[in-house]
């Protein structure tokens, strides 16, 4: 059994359909329905009409083009598109036009994918449903009353509501990942240092990593292999995954099945991620089981690093260099503190003084030094439990989507949504969602973590995931 | 760890935020919240045995050839300066 991405990608390349067709599809699909879902901050139809035009005409003449060429892709609004606005949905960046393209932008531009739109996203990444824009919050398109996850609602919500064949996001503690459970599509954070992140507006820089959503993870592998990769301008992105042929056979794979990642879930949720794993037991894999006692305390050590490595991003913005000036310039202090207090949100606010806080010399043994301690074994732990097994599965978020305005203010509530996700970001240990099933009408993921490097075989494993084969006319583009 | 009680006036004053009063009370009781909470940290383990480790993956960073190359658009860094005089940003004095 193939794949939707499969059979988009196969009919382009046999010109059943054009570039130029596929671009005009997902522009009607937005016109129709981006105002209920608003997954999006900006619709590049000029741009995207243009380079589908183009892409067309080479194709004719039979050159050469790309292996993302005529797909549609849409970008979280916190990766940089040269002469675009990158927004990261805050007031501060509104009207911040990007002087340049992040490398993953290039990369896709020059694998010929046609950039269709950015996409919303929480404020400066802040959040895990989306709600925290500083523009509007997105729906999830399942259940328009309910939250697409976050921080890249925007992305996983396009995908879903078919705005795009793929989408970028990023993941610094779930925020791609999340998303995905959420809106039933494929989306992956791979091993840190495998995907530039030159020209992604940080959040964390020792946690970040841009990754694909897509509708299986056909798509998801392609976009990733078109993105991954060495480069010079992220001083961090050395490592090649190891990205063997995909086959979508698991047979000897073994399944880490740790009790504390269903622990933390809500039983219905477990239950459907149980019967996840069944379908890759009879695949072939066996399930042994592991334990992660420090998964506990995963979310206060992520919070803490990422909070300490955030408040220090966000110095940059000034309202002078970027934002909008205070009129009290009595000060360059003065100034630069009502600029930021007034174009910043309240999460953003919260978090910038808890990572000043903890870093502060007064503070910065009983918190911080402990923080970076505690994210040693946090990460010993995971490369322990690696060496019984090839892969740790469980759920992908602790609940179903909740309804948007729902969840309390309190914070830690809201943080403790990331608990089955943060681990892999202070690992720096590749993981995924796929779609296991639904209830009530609501998707519920199944998430995956690899060792470092196994990038392909945990794309491998969403494909057992999914029962997909090689389509035996494929034209297997990488 | 005893409950600590957080004096935001400093650390706003670091993170270059101004607060209403309204503000500080509000974040300070979410952030001693907070706190509470992940102070469950000292309770891991081992902690006192490990070192700090910065480091997400092994190896050193990758460096490049130190070449000077000239900026090739800095007409399109300039105009997005809030306020400016020909290429130069206007910024409030630092010193009183």
């Amino acid at each position: 059994m193939g794949s939707v991405t499969e059979k988009k990608v196969n009919d382009l390349a046999s010109g059943k359909l054009s570039a130029s067709e596929n671009i005009e599809y997902y522009l009607a699909r937005i016109t129709k329905n981006e105002e209920k879902v608003k997954a999006l901050i900006d619709v590049f139809a000029d741009d995207a009409r243009a380079k589908a035009k183009e892409i067309d005409a080479r194709r004719k003449k039979g050159e050469k083009v790309g292996k993302l060429a005529g797909l549609a892709i849409a970008i979280k609004n916190n990766i940089c598109i040269k002469g675009k606005r990158a927004t990261c949905a805050s007031k501060m960046l509104e009207n911040y036009y990007a002087p340049y393209s992040a490398t993953v932008i290039e990369r896709i531009e020059a694998a010929d994918g046609i950039i269709i739109a950015s996409c919303n996203m929480d404020e400066f990444a802040c959040g895990s449903d989306t709600t925290k824009s500083a523009f509007y919050p997105t729906h999830n398109p399942h259940d328009l009353d309910r939250v697409p996850g976050g921080s890249s609602g925007g992305s996983a919500a396009a995908v879903a509501a078919g705005f795009a064949d793929l989408a970028l996001g990023s993941d610094t503690g779930g925020s791609v990942r999340c998303p995905a459970s959420f809106c039933g599509v494929v989306g992956m954070k791979p091993t840190y240092g495998t995907v530039s992140r030159y020209g992604l507006i940080d959040m964390g820089m020792s946690l970040d990593q841009i990754g694909p959503f897509s509708p299986d993870a056909f798509g998801a592998r392609l976009l990733l292999s078109a993105i991954m990769g060495p480069d010079g301008k992220d001083e961090m992105c050395t490592l090649e995954p190891k990205f063997e042929e995909m086959t979508g056979k698991i047979e000897g794979i073994k399944l880490g099945f740790p009790k504390e990642f269903f622990d933390n879930a809500d039983p219905k949720v477990s239950a459907a991620v149980k019967t996840g794993i069944t379908k890759l037991e009879r695949a072939g894999a066996e399930t042994v089981e592991v334990r992660l006692p420090l998964l506990k305390h995963s979310v206060p050590v992520y919070y803490l690093q990422m909070c300490a490595e955030f408040s220090s991003a966000m110095q940059k913005y000034d309202g002078l260099r970027y934002g909008f000036p205070s009129e009290a310039n009595r000060t360059l202090v003065d100034s630069v503190s009502e600029a930021r207090s007034n174009s910043f949100g309240k999460e953003i606010k919260r978090r910038v003084l808890l990572g000043t806080y903890i870093t502060m010399k007064e503070h910065r043994d009983a918190w911080y030094t402990k923080t970076l301690k505690a994210r040693k074994l946090v990460r010993d732990e995971l490369d322990s439990a690696f060496e019984k097994c090839d892969l740790l599965v469980g759920p992908t978020m602790p609940c179903l989507p909740w309804k948007i305005g729902e969840r309390s203010m309190n914070p830690v509530e809201m943080y403790l949504a990331d608990i089955l996700t943060c681990s892999a970001n202070l690992a720096g240990v590749p993981a995924a969602s796929g779609p296991c099933g639904k209830i009530d009408n609501m998707p519920v993921g199944l998430q995956m973590h690899a060792k470092r490097g196994e990038d392909g075989l945990l794309t491998n494993a969403l494909a057992a995931l999914e029962g997909w084969r090689p389509a035996s006319s494929g034209i297997l583009m990488f | 760890m005893a409950e600590e009680k957080i004096d935001l006036t400093r650390v706003a004053e670091i993170a270059r935020l101004k607060l209403s009063d309204e503000e500080k009370a509000v974040i300070s009781k979410d952030l001693e919240g907070i706190l509470g909470q992940f102070a469950q940290i000292n309770a891991i383990e081992g902690l006192d045995k490990v070192e700090e480790n910065d480091y997400v993956i092994d190896g050193a960073n990758a460096l490049r050839e130190d070449v000077i190359s000239e900026c090739k658009n800095p007409d399109d860094i300039t105009k997005l300066f809030t306020r400016k005089e020909g290429k130069f940003l206007v910024a409030p004095k630092s010193l009183d």
